[in-house]
């Protein structure tokens, strides 16, 4: 998993439940490098695992909710550290699509050890997106939090439905999101 | 030491981290940019180390046929150069 991923989650940590707390996690999870995450580095998804699992445990908070509620915090990191995905005019929904097509070749330039998930479309109406999410980390979750904190940032409400999940058993999840108008 | 003095270090303390975590940010991106460059330079020198390649295999296919005028060679053997020439061209094997 990317670096950014964890100096993001950390500053999370920090900033919602405290330095200490970040403290007790390190404690906990025992990371190889001694917590020393930097964007430039690769570490082990299982810490990143760990770290929901304990963070999970001390704040009694579904790990799916943590999830969720890190991709919702990560996405304006992410805005402001890559202001060239979000042009001038791009809709909600065009910047969804564009996860897949543009963002993620992006990426894959300048990490190619990035596994990455695959994502596919379905429109069925203008004011509907159907995303269908296939990762090995399974980590829909994070698609949610991410596809809100999206939603956060065009000023669009949105509700998702998750009918299909790969955490039931299915071989991809499916998130239907609905712009409410 | 006096509660305001404890209050001040303390306060040292947090500007000193929030310019240290500042400065890993900006090496961060620095990182990333210059990561970029290497990238598109890395498919540039690519590019034009294929476009090289075809020209000199362009260039050996000119020199078969030149030596065949000039009869230096036999059609034998220049056949076998044409041949060679044209297989690295077309990157097909020899």
């Amino acid at each position: 998993m990317k670096g950014i991923v964890f100096t993001t989650l950390n500053d999370m940590v920090e900033e919602k439940f405290g330095l200490a707390t970040w403290e007790t996690l390190l404690d906990k999870v025992h990371p190889e490098n001694k917590g020393i995450y930097t964007a430039g580095g690769t570490y082990k998804d299982a810490e990143l695992v760990s770290y929901v699992m304990e963070l999970s445990k001390l704040k009694k908070i579904e790990p799916a909710q943590l999830i969720e509620a890190f991709g919702i915090y990560f996405f304006p990191v992410l805005a402001n550290k890559y202001p060239v995905f979000l042009p001038e005019g791009i809709s909600f929904k065009e910047f969804m699509k564009n996860v897949d097509k543009i963002i993620h070749v992006e990426v894959n330039k300048l990490y190619s050890d990035a596994i990455l998930p695959a994502m596919s479309y379905e429109e069925p109406s203008p004011n509907e997106l159907v995303i269908l999410y296939r990762s090995p980390r399974k980590l829909c979750a994070l698609a949610v939090g991410l596809t809100k904190g999206a939603a956060n940032h065009f000023n669009v409400p949105i509700a998702i439905q998750h009918p299909i999940c790969m955490h039931k058993g299915a071989d991809h999840c499916r998130l239907e999101v609905t712009i409410e108008k | 030491m006096k509660n305001s003095d404890f209050v001040l270090e303390i306060e040292t303390y947090k500007k000193a981290r929030r310019r240290d975590k500042e400065a890993r940010l900006v090496a961060e991106t620095l990182l990333e940019d210059k990561t970029r460059e290497l990238y598109v330079t890395h498919e540039e020198l690519k590019k034009k180390y294929n476009e090289l390649e075809r020209y000199s295999s362009e260039l050996e296919l000119f020199l078969s046929i030149a030596k065949l005028s000039e009869g230096t060679l036999n059609l034998d053997k220049v056949l076998h150069f044409f041949v060679n020439a044209v297989c690295k061209l077309e990157k097909w094997p020899a």
